[in-house]
C-alpha cells in the first residue's frame, strides 16, 4: 500500500511536471502517459497494470481535460491496443520501443483531440517536437522506469521475472 | 487480467465516446486525494478573504447597475401594477425538453403566496407563466409554472385563448387559437388545440411570422388581461395543399435566459415593500491552491473553500471568473467558462444600449482570446448585432449568481460568438464563491 501511494505521488508530480514543460517549451516535451504506457506494455506483468494505469487516469483526470472515467477509458484502450505487440516485440530493441513510445503519444494525444476538443488538435497544444521527443526519450525512460520500480518492489518481485507471469 | 483490462475498455467506451466529460460520484474522493498528494501543505488553515478591491470594481459596479436598471425597465413594460422578482434557479422539465417551473429568489409569506398563486408572470409583454400553488410544506419560495408546464395528470391542463395576427401586414386574416403546454417530444413549448380557420396559411414568406396574444376569456382565464404576446405560430404540413396538421406556438424567450419577472397584480393585491439589493450579496472567501501552467490551450484551478461546491460560480468582485467543474468536502476543480459541452445562459448588453439580449450559450472550447460558444437561443443572430456587448450571467441554479460580468464580446457570426472571458486572465490567489444552502 505505502509502495502504490509513494509510486502514485511521484506520478502525479511527474504529470504536473509535464504540463508545467509544455508551457514553458510550447509543445516540445515527451509525452509521460504514453511513456508510461509503454512501460506497462514491455516491462509490467499484466497483473500490476492496473495499478499503474488508475493512478494515471486519475491524475490525468484532475489535470488534463475531460473526465477519469475517459482517462481511464483513452489509457487502457492504447495499452489493450498496444498489448499484442508484446508476444511478436523484443523489447530489448531500442528501435521498437522509439516506435510504440512515439505511436502511443500519438494515440492518445488523436482520442483527447477527436473527442475533447472536437478535432480542434491536441488540447495540450503538443507539436510534433513533442511526439519525436517522446520516442526518443523511451528507450531511455523505460530502462530508468524499470531500475525505479524494481527499486521499491519486495524481494519476491524482484526475484520473479514479470515475462514468466506473462507465459 | 488482460482480458479483464480489455473488457473494462469495452465497457467504458459508450461512456467515454458519448459524453468525455461526464462525471462519476463516487470518483470525486479520489479525485480530492490527487489535489491532496499535489498540494497538502495548502490545505492546511483557513481561507483568508481577499483585502484589496479588485481592479475594475467602480467600472463593474456601474455596468452592473445599468444591466439592472435597462432589466428593470423591460421587465415593466407598460403594466401599471407590476411585482417585479429576480429569478433565483428553473426546475423541472416540460415541453420542448426546456425547463417547466422558475424559482423567484424572494421570501414570502405562505398567505401571501395563497394570494399570488395564480397570478400571470411576465416578462414585458411576453407572458411567460402563472404563480404555482404554493408546495406543501411550504419553504417560503414562489414558484412560477411556465407556459410549457405540463400538470400532473390529476390536474387539469391550462388552456389559453389567443389571437394571431401576421407582423408582416394587418390586413392578411387573423387566426384564433386555443393553446395548451406542449407534450413530451413536441418541439416548442406550446401546441395548438384548436385553430379557427384551421388551414389558414401561416408559413409563406410574405405572410410569416403570426405572432399569438392572449384574448379576454371570462370562461378560461378571467384574471389574465389581453394583448400578451404567446409567441411565434409554427405550422407542420402540406405548404403545397394548404393543409395544416398540427400547430405549435414559441415563445420568444427561452426559460433559461429570463433572469428577472414581474407579477401583475390585480387592482386589491397590496404591493411588497422594495428592498435594496447589495451587489455583491453571500459571497465566501475561497482560496486557489494549485493552476494549470500558462500557455496551455485549457486551464484548470484547484480552489478550496468552505463554499465551494460542484457547479459553483467562481467569483471576483462583480466578475465571473469561471465555474467549479466538482467538489466534495470543500475542494474542488475549476475552469473558465466555455469548457466544451456546457450550457451557460447569459445576457447582453450594448454599450450605449437601452435594451438586453439573453442568449443561451453553448461552449466550443478555448481560443486565443477567450472562449468560442455556439448560440443556442437564439439560434442565429444579425452577424454584428453583439459587437463589443458586456456579457453577464444568467441564472443557472442557486451557487451560480446572475448579473456578473464575464466578459465582452469580440467576434460575433451568424450562429456563433467569441467573448473575451475576465476568466481567461490569471486568476488570484482569493476568489469568491456564493454561501451554500438554502434550496434548491
Amino acid at each position: 500500500m505505502i509502495r502504490f501511494l509513494l509510486r502514485s505521488f511521484l506520478l502525479l508530480q511527474a504529470l504536473a511536471l509535464e504540463l508545467w514543460m509544455l508551457s514553458r517549451t510550447g509543445g516540445a516535451t515527451p509525452d509521460a502517459s504514453a511513456i508510461l504506457i509503454a512501460f506497462c506494455v514491455f516491462d509490467l506483468a499484466p497483473a500490476r497494470v492496473p495499478y499503474l494505469l488508475l493512478p494515471l487516469a486519475l491524475g490525468r483526470g484532475v489535470l488534463h481535460p475531460g473526465s477519469v472515467a475517459f482517462q481511464l477509458w483513452a489509457v487502457l484502450s492504447v495499452y489493450v491496443v498496444t498489448l499484442p505487440l508484446r508476444r511478436v516485440l523484443f523489447r530489448e530493441r531500442w528501435q521498437l520501443q522509439m516506435v510504440v513510445g512515439f505511436t502511443l503519444a500519438v494515440g492518445l494525444s488523436l482520442l483527447q483531440a477527436k473527442l475533447l476538443s472536437a478535432g480542434g488538435g491536441d488540447p495540450l497544444g503538443r507539436t510534433i517536437p513533442g511526439f519525436l521527443l517522446t520516442g526518443i526519450v523511451t528507450p531511455g525512460a523505460l530502462l530508468v522506469l524499470g531500475f525505479c520500480y524494481r527499486g521499491v518492489a519486495t524481494p519476491r518481485q524482484r526475484a520473479g521475472p514479470d515475462v514468466a507471469a506473462v507465459a | 487480467m488482460a482480458g479483464l483490462l480489455t473488457l473494462g475498455t469495452v465497457l467504458l467506451t459508450p461512456v467515454a465516446l458519448r459524453d468525455p466529460y461526464l462525471r462519476v460520484p463516487f470518483v470525486d474522493w479520489l479525485e480530492v486525494a490527487v489535489i491532496c498528494a499535489l498540494r497538502p501543505l495548502a490545505l492546511v488553515g483557513r481561507v483568508a478573504a481577499a483585502p484589496a478591491v479588485p481592479p475594475g470594481d467602480a467600472a463593474d459596479a456601474a455596468a452592473v447597475r445599468r444591466l439592472r436598471a435597462t432589466l428593470e425597465r423591460e421587465t415593466a413594460g407598460k403594466h401599471a401594477r407590476l411585482l417585479q422578482m429576480n429569478v433565483r434557479a428553473t426546475l423541472a422539465s416540460g415541453g420542448a425538453g426546456l425547463p417547466s417551473q422558475l424559482v423567484l429568489d424572494r421570501r414570502v409569506s405562505l398567505d401571501r403566496a395563497r394570494r399570488l398563486a395564480g397570478r400571470p408572470v411576465v416578462s414585458g409583454e411576453n407572458l411567460c407563466g402563472f404563480v404555482a400553488p404554493p408546495r406543501r410544506p411550504f419553504d417560503g419560495l414562489l414558484r412560477v409554472d411556465l407556459l410549457n408546464h405540463r400538470p400532473r395528470a390529476a390536474e387539469a391542463v391550462r388552456r389559453l385563448l389567443a389571437r394571431a395576427a401576421s407582423t408582416r401586414s394587418l390586413d392578411l386574416p387573423e387566426l384564433e387559437l386555443l393553446v395548451e403546454a406542449a407534450r413530451r417530444g413536441d418541439p416548442f413549448a406550446l401546441r395548438v388545440c384548436r385553430a379557427v380557420p384551421r388551414h389558414l396559411d401561416t408559413w409563406s414568406p410574405s405572410v410569416t411570422p403570426y405572432l399569438a396574444r392572449t384574448v379576454a376569456s371570462e370562461l378560461l382565464h378571467p384574471d389574465l388581461p389581453a394583448g400578451l404576446v404567446l409567441g411565434r405560430v409554427e405550422s407542420f404540413g402540406y405548404e403545397d395543399r394548404s393543409f395544416v396538421l398540427r400547430r405549435f406556438v414559441a415563445p420568444l424567450w427561452d426559460p433559461r435566459s429570463l433572469v428577472r419577472v414581474g407579477i401583475l397584480l390585480a387592482a386589491e393585491d397590496p404591493g411588497l415593500p422594495r428592498r435594496g439589493r447589495d451587489l455583491r450579496p453571500h459571497d465566501e472567501p475561497a482560496e486557489v491552491i494549485w493552476r494549470s501552467p500558462r500557455n496551455l490551450g485549457y486551464q484548470r484551478y484547484a480552489v478550496r473553500g468552505p463554499g465551494v461546491a460542484s457547479g459553483a460560480g467562481v467569483l471576483h468582485g462583480l466578475r465571473c471568473l469561471g465555474r467549479v467543474l466538482w467538489a466534495r468536502q470543500g475542494v474542488g476543480v475549476a475552469a473558465p467558462l466555455g469548457v466544451a459541452g456546457s450550457l451557460l445562459p447569459a445576457i447582453a448588453l450594448r454599450p450605449g444600449s437601452t435594451a438586453t439580449r439573453a442568449i443561451v450559450l453553448e461552449g466550443l472550447g478555448a481560443t486565443s482570446r477567450g472562449a468560442r460558444f455556439r448560440l443556442v437561443h437564439p439560434r442565429s443572430l444579425r452577424p454584428g448585432e453583439l459587437a463589443a456587448a458586456l456579457v453577464f450571467t444568467g441564472v443557472r441554479g442557486r451557487g451560480f449568481p446572475p448579473g456578473r460580468i464575464i466578459g465582452r464580446v469580440v467576434a460575433q457570426a451568424a450562429a456563433s460568438i467569441e467573448i473575451a472571458l475576465f476568466g481567461r486572465e490569471r486568476w488570484p490567489d482569493r476568489v469568491f464563491v456564493p454561501r451554500r444552502g438554502g434550496r434548491p
